[in-house]
């Protein structure tokens, strides 16, 4: 474990490396985020931005490199113990494309039961807990509701608020809004915006590219596995300096 | 005469639930341990599991009846009073369903969406609860109407264990039948096996449909 003193970034990732076989997804990937802030992950399909997310809480395991999240270290070329994986996975909250909700739940029960079951707090503490953040995403009245009666955007805003019943230190969103339509999209968003004004670390891989512009305060664009460039999204956008940035931001921006 | 065919047939109806519900029982049981296998990264493991399926189910029932009802006695006379006819047939009854239970197990897991897996671990639950709190259940419900279908066969294949001497409803049919020349004793035991799945086919669906409320619109 490293501890590098005050200005401790919530996420730091070292030279991650992931490859298939032969085929290489990510290449000597280093990221820094720092408490607070909120990161946009844009690119063209296949660039490997899932695939860095979804290295962050292991959930794709790196072939090299090294994983720190608020304080807590992994080596990904050790073997890693049952208790990291559960300390790293216990910091980090993750929303994915397709809500991934356990259908045969309430959605009461649905963010209750990873608290009883993860961080042992009482079924009554923890339903409690679930009433008060449905809602902070506005649906306190789909407590009782089974998942599949309701419409994606009510179900993913479910998902963060069953991610964020275990108050994890950062959330990474996997393209949130990539299977909604854009009315309920906005609704996720609109969620989005408010965690991350009140301060949530935040990593969210994005096709909403206003989002990334206005929401987030650092813009990195991957290609072929490796990041193209990062910094202000506002400069990016206005001013991207590699060909390929420019070619996808006049496919995503200015498409009429 | 007919009336006292149905009250000698009837004689055999409680061996007949007590065989199906036994043998399924020890199926749906057993058939987790066997799935576990057949699913375990050691390659060795999956196979020897494979293996038992396959032979398990290669062989049919009726062989294997006469198999674990007459083998062990060859070896050792005395086994005779280990091995009954009431054993064997539990024991035939049991293992081969354990086979099928654990391919319709298998099969009920493949139909849950690798995203389930995923928001279970990403939420940091540990292995056990991702598979008693989150597949399980789901895996459950998408057995049921499999193994309800498995279990009315079964009902209906407890009728070969009066090959081997237990009292169900078909020994007791046979053994009218041979001492009337008649086959009224068959119609009678036809009727009483679809009075016996009809029910159980109607509370499969009942089961069905209460799982499937809330989770379906």
């Amino acid at each position: 474990m490293t501890n590098l003193g005050t200005g401790n970034p919530a996420i730091r990732l070292e030279n991650v490396e992931k490859s298939f076989g032969d085929h290489v997804v990510l290449q000597n990937v280093s990221l820094s985020v720092g408490a607070g802030q909120v990161f946009a992950l844009i690119g063209p399909s296949g660039a490997g931005k899932s695939t860095l997310l979804r290295c962050i809480n292991l959930l794709e395991r790196p072939t090299s490199g090294s994983i720190t999240v608020d304080g807590v270290t992994i080596q990904t070329d050790h073997t890693i113990k049952p208790k990291e994986l559960a300390a790293l996975r216990s910091r980090v909250g993750m929303v994915f494309q397709s809500f991934n909700l356990f259908p045969h739940m309430t959605v009461l029960r649905n963010i209750a039961l990873p608290q009883q079951r993860v961080l042992g707090r009482s079924r009554a503490d923890a339903e409690d807990r679930a009433h008060a953040l449905l809602g902070r995403v506005g649906l306190a009245d789909k407590a009782s509701q089974y998942p599949a009666r309701c419409s994606g955007g009510q179900q993913q805003r479910i998902a963060i608020a069953r991610a964020l019943a275990l108050d994890p230190k950062v959330m990474l969103f996997d393209e949130p809004t990539s299977a909604l339509d854009p009315e309920l999209g906005l609704e996720v968003l609109t969620v989005m915006r408010e965690l991350a004004d009140e301060g949530m670390t935040m990593v969210v891989v994005t096709h909403e590219m206003q989002f990334a512009r206005d929401v987030s305060d650092h813009l990195v664009v991957m290609s072929d596995g490796g990041i193209l460039e990062e910094g202000d999204p506002h400069d990016i956008f206005s001013g991207p300096r590699h060909a390929r940035t420019r070619q996808f931001l006049r496919a995503v921006v200015d498409r009429q | 005469m007919t009336e006292t065919v149905w009250g000698a047939v009837a004689q055999g109806i409680v061996m007949t639930i007590q065989l199906t519900v036994a043998g399924f029982a020890i199926g749906a049981v057993l058939g987790v341990p066997i799935l576990a296998l057949r699913m375990s990264p050691l390659a060795s493991l999956r196979w020897s599991a494979r293996a038992f399926i396959e032979v398990t189910r290669g062989v049919p029932m009726i062989v294997w009846l006469f198999l674990i009802y007459n083998g062990p006695t060859q070896f050792d006379p005395a086994l005779g009073s280990v091995f009954t006819s009431w054993v064997s047939a539990v024991a035939a009854f049991g293992l081969v369903s354990a086979a099928y239970m654990a391919e319709i197990y298998r099969g009920s897991l493949r139909a849950i969406k690798q995203g389930q897996y995923e928001a279970s671990r990403a939420l940091g639950m540990s292995s056990v609860d991702t598979a008693t709190r989150v597949i399980g259940p789901q895996m459950i419900r998408v057995a049921v109407p499999a193994s309800a279908t498995y279990a009315i066969g079964l009902l209906k294949d407890s009728s070969l264990a009066s090959t081997i001497g237990v009292f169900e409803i078909t020994y007791y049919a046979n053994t009218v039948a041979s001492t009337s020349s008649s086959a009224t004793p068959y119609f009678v035991a036809g009727a009483y096996y679809v009075a016996l799945t009809l029910p159980s086919a109607w509370g499969a669906r009942r089961l069905e449909a209460r799982l499937r409320r809330g989770v379906a619109r």
